[in-house]
């Protein structure tokens, strides 16, 4: 899919910007709080109906308006197709050609999108709920089947652990009801793991490929996913029951998932620099382009935010000649003076600075 | 400003209607005052009075009746071998008006569901289990919502008569009559796919 035109209105220091973007390579040059990471994240949230950067909906929202509008046009396969989203206080609207979505779940897919951002760094060194938030990203991305799953299984989940503080007081215990809810938990569960199973496989393989290629090494990236259960869900289950219970929570179960990045067999978050984690998420990235494409069959848009910066000049390059023959792009950096620029051919620039931004053919 | 506190009482006590804020309950209560002359007022007095001494849950079924037992339950040319278990009483109603249904039903008044501190004595099951102590019922229908609650309660009920001879059956999630495939939601066919019978 190639995200054509982009309207955004009272998002971020944005009151009023068109932007009418190239299929190739779009570079957004700017010093830093200009404004540039704000262009895509409107992307982003047009894409997931929420930003990477707050949970606060109304810090999207630029100061003393009501309401903030994220409008684009898409062509997908020879179609065009026009998204909306609009944040104000009373809640988020989402429209799919026009038409008013009543659930948000719905809505995302309509627009796959990529993103690599500064914070994506906590993928490596973060906890596990950093790299569980990226499954259920990715995953909900190409299954509306898994994030209806997932609402199913936290729902039960609360259930399940009301019912187990509550039974901490009774001396007589009736476990009828934990079999019950545990048995739905397990029900909703499974799918669940065999969807991050997956995904988990596919794009550990993909990620490696690209990671050789951006860092000119022959490096071995793996990515393992590690789940809190693999087989025999209910029995395990039933064996903790008195543990869970003295602990009032569940304490196993997709909640409870982890996964882990190796190069050439040493954990990344303790054996690698901050360059080669951003070398590895980066290629992480590049291999979920891969695996939206395999299960899509169009490309994501790709958003790389300030990813340059900690590139040296060859990484630098390596990444810009592999994404000029492969998916729209869109790319913040202060400098491109690094990039050569004869050699790509399908690109635009987009200068940035104070909130203004202009079309500029040519870098000097 | 503050009503008079006879006002006040009133616009209190609107409130307990589900969904009737101070905002409704306010522009309600003066209605009343200034709309509603004393033959409307006697009216809607008389109308609660009368909920209040005529309605009751069948003690049989936990159906609303005013007479103990409820019409379905006195009705011996009805079905005495199949229960259809319920959330409300309000359920009842629609299956009712299919008129294929000739069986009795047992309503739960509610759901179980711990975040909300409802467990399973909380809700009308043991008078459930009572009735089918006799013996002449031979089947339980499980029409419980087909949602996370709902479920829970019917997994619940199942697991509670695993022991007797008695079937139990659960309503199915499926496609609606008259409705096209090609526009249903994915959870929807997966589901009807699930209950997929052979004919
Ligand atoms: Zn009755």
């Amino acid at each position: 899919m190639i995200l054509k035109e982009l309207n955004i209105n009272n998002f971020r220091n944005y009151p009023n910007q068109k932007l009418i973007l190239h299929k190739g390579i779009n570079f957004f040059i700017g010093d830093n709080a200009q404004g540039k990471t704000n262009i895509l994240e409107s992307i982003y949230v047009l894409a997931f109906t929420k930003s990477y950067r707050t949970t606060n909906d109304s810090n999207l929202i630029k100061k003393s308006s009501d309401f903030a509008k994220i409008n684009a046009l898409i062509n997908l396969n020879d179609s065009e197709l026009e998204l909306d989203i609009v944040l104000s206080k009373a809640g988020k609207k989402a429209k799919y050609n026009q038409i008013e979505l009543e659930r948000l779940s719905e809505y995302i897919g309509k627009l796959n999108v990529v993103m690599f951002a500064p914070e994506d760094l906590d993928l490596v060194k973060g906890n596990p709920r950093n790299r569980r938030q990226f499954l259920d990203l990715e995953i909900g991305q190409i299954s509306s089947e898994y994030l209806y799953n997932l609402k199913q299984y936290r729902n039960i989940l609360k259930q399940r652990n009301q019912l187990l503080k509550s039974l901490q007081n009774k001396k007589e215990r009736d476990y009828m009801l934990l079999d019950v809810l545990t048995d739905q938990l397990v029900d909703y569960q499974k799918p669940i793991i065999e969807k991050r199973t997956h995904f988990i496989k596919e794009i550990s393989d993909l990620a490696s490929q690209h990671y050789k290629k951006i860092s000119s090494t022959t490096n071995n990236l793996t990515i393992t996913y590690t789940p809190s259960l693999v087989t025999n869900l209910r029995d395990k289950y039933e064996e903790k029951y008195r543990y869970d219970i003295l602990k009032g929570t569940t304490t196993s179960g997709i909640h409870r998932d982890d996964i882990s990045f190796e190069l050439d067999g040493f954990d990344v978050k303790s054996h690698s620099s901050q360059g080669e984690q951003r070398t590895l998420i980066l290629a992480v990235k590049l291999a979920l382009v891969d695996f939206i494409y395999q299960h899509k069959n169009t490309y994501p848009v790709l958003l790389l935010d300030d990813v340059l910066s900690e590139l040296d000049e060859t990484r630098q390059n390596n990444l810009i000649n592999y994404l000029k023959n492969a998916t729209q792009t869109l790319i913040t950096t202060t400098n491109i003076s690094e990039i050569n620029l004869e050699e790509i051919e399908t690109y635009k620039l987009f200068k940035i600075n104070q909130g203004s931004i202009e079309e500029s053919d040519t870098y000097e | 400003m503050k009503y008079p506190q006879a006002i006040e009482q009133l616009i209190e006590a609107l409130r307990k209607y589900p969904g009737v804020g101070k905002k409704t309950s306010e522009r309600y209560a003066l209605y009343t005052v200034n709309r509603l002359d004393n033959a409307a007022i006697d009216e809607i007095v008389e109308a609660y009075l009368k909920i209040k001494e005529d309605i009751f849950q069948c003690p049989v079924c936990g159906n609303i009746t005013d007479i103990d037992p409820c019409p379905i339950c006195r009705d011996k040319t009805r079905d005495q071998s199949t229960i259809i278990v319920v959330e409300e009483a309000r359920d009842i109603i629609p299956m009712e008006k299919t008129n294929n249904y000739k069986g009795l039903y047992h309503v739960l008044n509610g759901t179980i569901s711990p975040s909300d501190g409802v467990g399973p004595d909380d809700i009308n099951l043991k008078q459930l289990l009572k009735r089918l102590k006799n013996n002449t019922i031979k089947e339980v229908v499980l029409a419980t919502n087909l949602n996370n609650e709902g479920e829970t309660t019917a997994r619940y009920i199942k697991k509670l008569l695993e022991e007797t001879d008695i079937l139990i059956t659960r309503i199915a999630h499926g496609i609606p009559a008259g409705g096209n495939i090609e526009y249903a939601d994915e959870i929807t066919i997966t589901k009807a796919l699930e209950g997929r019978r052979k004919i």
